[in-house]
């Protein structure tokens, strides 16, 4: 004995009650395999086998009412729902019948086959019903209701009852066998349990002797130890929690400090963007003056011409009036020879008015002259006639030279009234164009002048307000790169607190753990 | 490695799958090609005048299918009209395939007889849809189309009768007892009998429940009352130009040259048409004087069906035989050598079947058919009367009370 070590000391007794255990076990598996054997051939067999009787019994009860149901059916709708209920119920029933087999035994079989036998007549029965039933043959349908269809229903249901009792007598057989299995495995039981609790007793005495006695003093050990270590741990706690403490208010000075740089940094990004936004302005302001001193050139430009154009004008239409007067002049003038018709046409009244004189005497003459004159008196009335007729038209030519002459006057007249208004309001109207041609000309060179200057003024402010944004720039970089200094300090000196709270946390842990020994060790106090 | 592991175990796995694929699949052709071991034993009911093209249409069948199985097909004579009555005496017995009238359907369905057809949609596109119509229930396909004839028009000799005679039932009566023949009507039938009440304003039909009737035929008010039709029988019937006969009758009347005249179906057209060669014809029916005027003949239309027993012990080849039956191909053959007008659309749109006088016929009469509908009491009572009336009324009862007895016998729940 004293040549085994722990190990060994501790196993063997452990592995002999764990043989004792294993097989008690299989002696209790192998009893509840037999309980449950018997259990299910009573639950799934017998039981079963009775309540698909029952079914069976069912079925044909079910078929046998629709059967009826169908002669005293009074359309051929329901005739035909009812053959198909019928049918499908047969079928359900021949599933049944075939399944039930299983269960059929011994002497059971001779009774199955006359349920068999019964059920096959009973559905030829059927077959003659329905068909006298849809034939309306309603007293031959009663008649095989009465009769085969009746018969071989009561040969089934006897069937089924004597099948019915057979099953219960061997249920009853059943459970007599399943009591004798139960007593057999609870003996068997019962000794499992006596030869356990002996070696369990044996498993005690072993365990306290030769496991709990040492073990005891392990731990007075270990108890030991972890105090030490408790204690220790605590100072280094505590030390860490002031350093944790002064690492936290540096890191919060240097947050401000971040935070009121990065304000200011704020505020000059903002002028800077102002003072962008102002370079901008300047910048388009110039480019807008440049533009309209450009379009004041092109106004000189046009004033010029404009006024070109209207001295040329004024010189043209000059030139042109005097040439239409002078015209006008020379055709008035021309016109006026029409006043020597008046004077001609008098001197052809005179010679007219002398030629009938002179008829008159030729025909007086002619009447003293007698027979040799009346010739003569002939020529002396037509030279009176010619003359009347003479006087007559020139006097015509006298009333239309009249008109003429008028029209004359009145165009001469009409001519000098157009060379005046050409001259005086036409001319006078160009000249005073041309002066106001001057005067546009005189103002786009004014202003011309002053966008000029306003132009070089705007180019200085812009210059100046670059060099004020770049100057904000360089500030606003050189604040950037203090507010990141900074904030790099803050960072390291929160990682710094931080470092030092998991120092702390650590600490903490390593005083739960020894705690924790503690407890535990506690447990084995009592060994 | 493990990659290597995983990707053989995959590839085993897929191997596994892909040979159990194949095994099915292989399994299933195997099933679908293994011929039937047992012997096919189908019966086959027919109208008798069927027979040979019948015999045919097996003969075609069992060549079609043969390799698959060892057929055993029997025909055998069953009237269609009668097909009913015979199936339900033992339906199990009863043949695999039968022929009958539309009218039967709703009673077959009832008893169960009939299962709603296999993949109905492409019957119902190859078919005329008043004769998918009826054969359904519920717009449920339970039997195929077999003929869209069933009905009846007149068939006349040439030789004696004039264009002109034949729209007059009185003058072709004439006609025929001048020459000692006779014009034939079967009244042993209400199938017939309907003709002589269908356009009088005297009303039967059945009543929603799908079973019983409701009858007029008995009526004592309107312009033509129940006694002016009993009356006008009464005289037809005394008529020595007349007689009523059955199916058999008439032809055998037509082939000995007794009968010059008579109210028939299509089903008679070859032979009524061999008989009278170029003398041969068909037209609608005639009117009738009743109540002192000329009343036109009405006539029950009808389908005749292919059905398959729900009980036939090879149901699967009952169905590929009725399929076979009714098929476009067989409706044509059944055309020729019967005249049997034909459901299936591209038989009924044939030059063949559109130039038959027959069929001619029975389409100019359509207009005054009407889909038999009728509950079973209707045929008994319809017999009793009209076979007193051809009797000479022995008893000497009114006609009045004759018709109400058939009235109450028709309309009985």
């Amino acid at each position: 004995m004293k040549n085994i070590s722990l190990k060994q000391r501790l196993i063997i007794p452990i592995a002999l009650l764990g043989i004792v255990a294993f097989l008690s076990n299989i002696l209790s598996v192998i009893n509840i395999h037999n309980v449950n054997a018997n259990a299910s051939n009573i639950a799934d067999n017998y039981m079963d086998s009775k309540s698909r009787l029952a079914e069976i019994c069912q079925a044909s009860m079910n078929i046998h009412k629709m059967a009826l149901s169908h002669i005293v059916a009074t359309d051929y709708d329901t005739m035909i729902t009812l053959v198909q209920q019928i049918k499908e119920e047969e079928r359900l029933l021949d599933d049944m019948l075939a399944e039930y087999k299983k269960h059929v035994e011994g002497e059971d079989k001779k009774q199955y086959e006359s349920l068999l036998a019964n059920y096959d007549s009973f559905k030829h029965a059927l077959v003659h019903l329905v068909c006298a039933s849809a034939g309306h043959k309603t007293q031959d349908a009663y008649g095989f209701a009465n009769g085969d269809v009746a018969s071989y229903a009561s040969a089934m249901e006897a069937d089924i009852d004597a099948m019915n009792v057979s099953i219960s007598e061997q249920t009853s057989d059943a459970r007599k066998r399943l009591s004798a299995v139960y007593f057999i495995s609870l003996a068997v039981g019962v000794a499992a349990v006596a030869a356990c609790a002996l070696l369990v007793f044996a498993d005690l005495k072993l365990i306290t002797k030769y496991v709990v006695i040492p073990v005891k003093s392990i731990l007075k050990t270990i108890q030991d130890s972890s105090g030490r270590i408790n204690h220790m741990t605590g100072e280094v706690l505590e030390k860490t929690q002031d350093s944790k403490g002064s690492a936290a208010g540096l890191s919060a000075l240097a947050h401000e400090l971040s935070a009121t740089i990065q304000k200011v940094a704020g505020n000059v990004a903002v002028i800077n963007e102002n003072t962008k936004s102002v370079r901008e302005d300047v910048h388009n302001i110039a480019e807008e003056c440049s533009a309209i001193t450009d379009y004041t050139v092109h106004m000189d430009a046009r004033a010029d011409a404009m006024q070109q154009s209207a001295q040329k004008s004024v010189e043209i239409t000059g030139a042109k009036a005097e040439e239409i007067l002078h015209s006008l002049n020379d055709a008035i003038e021309k016109s006026r020879r029409v006043d020597q018709i008046k004077n001609l046409t008098g001197e052809i009244l005179a010679i007219s008015q002398q030629t009938r004189l002179i008829a008159l005497n030729a025909s007086v003459e002619a009447a003293n002259a007698g027979t040799a004159g009346k010739g003569f008196a002939v020529v002396a009335r037509e030279v009176r006639e010619l003359a009347n007729s003479s006087r007559e038209t020139a006097n015509r030519i006298q009333s239309i030279n009249e008109g003429v002459t008028s029209a004359v006057y009145n165009l001469s007249e009409n001519a000098q009234n157009l060379i005046d208004y050409m001259s005086q309001s036409v001319l006078t109207e160009f000249q005073a164009f041309v002066q106001s041609g001057s005067q546009y000309k005189e103002d786009a060179a004014c202003i011309r002048r002053f966008m000029d200057g306003f132009y070089e003024r705007t180019e200085c402010l812009k210059s100046s307000v670059s060099g004020i944004a770049d100057s904000i720039g360089a500030i606003t970089k050189a604040i950037d790169e203090g507010a990141s200094g900074i904030t790099g300090v803050a960072g390291n000196t929160k990682n710094l607190a931080s470092d030092m709270e998991d120092i702390a946390q650590r600490m903490g842990v390593n005083q739960e753990v020894v705690e924790q020994l503690e407890k535990e060790t506690v447990v084995f106090d009592n060994l | 490695m493990k990659r290597k592991i995983r990707l053989w175990l995959s590839l085993f796995l897929l191997a596994i799958l892909m040979s159990g694929c194949q095994k099915s699949d292989s399994k299933l052709l195997e099933e679908e090609q293994k011929p039937d071991s047992d012997t096919v034993n189908l019966t086959v009911w027919g109208a008798e005048e069927d027979e040979e093209l019948l015999s045919q249409i097996i003969d075609g069948f069992q060549s079609e299918y043969s390799g698959q199985a060892e057929f055993s097909i029997t025909y055998m004579p069953q009237s269609e009209s009668k097909c009913m009555d015979a199936l339900m005496a033992d339906l199990e017995q009863g043949a695999d395939v039968f022929a009958f009238a539309d009218d039967q359907l709703n009673a077959l369905v009832a008893a169960g007889a009939l299962e709603p057809v296999e993949n109905p949609e492409s019957f119902k596109q190859s078919n005329l849809p008043e004769a998918v119509l009826a054969a359904s229930v519920n717009d449920t396909l339970y039997a195929l189309p077999l003929t869209a004839d069933n009905g009846y028009f007149l068939y006349y000799n040439k030789q004696y009768f004039s264009e002109e005679d034949i729209a007059s039932f009185d003058r072709m009566q004439d006609i025929a007892a001048e020459h000692g023949k006779k014009v034939s009507m079967e009244w042993s039938s209400g199938w017939y009998v309907y003709s002589l009440f269908g356009n009088t304003g005297l009303t039967v039909g059945l009543n929603d429940d799908g079973i019983t009737n409701y009858c007029t035929w008995n009526s004592t008010e309107g312009e033509i009352k129940g006694t002016d039709v009993a009356q006008a029988m009464t005289a037809m019937a005394g008529h020595p130009g007349f007689i009523s006969t059955d199916d058999a009758g008439f032809l055998e009347g037509v082939k000995n040259d007794t009968i010059i005249a008579g109210i028939n179906g299509v089903w008679n057209a070859v032979a009524v048409e061999e008989a009278w060669g170029s003398n041969f014809g068909a037209v609608k029916l005639p009117s009738y004087t009743c109540a002192g005027r000329e009343v036109q003949m009405a006539s029950f239309s009808g389908y005749k069906l292919i059905g398959v027993n729900a009980y036939s012990k090879h149901r699967k080849w009952a169905a590929r035989l009725a399929e076979w039956i009714a098929n476009e191909k067989n409706q044509k053959l059944r055309f020729q050598m019967r005249g049997q007008g034909p459901s299936n659309r591209n038989a009924a749109s044939s030059e063949e079947v559109q130039n038959s006088p027959a069929i001619a016929a029975l389409l100019e009469q359509a207009e005054y058919s009407c889909l038999q509908r009728i509950g079973g009491n209707f045929w008994e009572p319809v017999s009793v009367f009209t076979a007193n009336i051809l009797e000479g009324n022995p008893a000497g009862e009114s006609l009045q009370e004759q018709l109400d007895t058939m009235v109450e016998g028709i309309t009985a729940p």
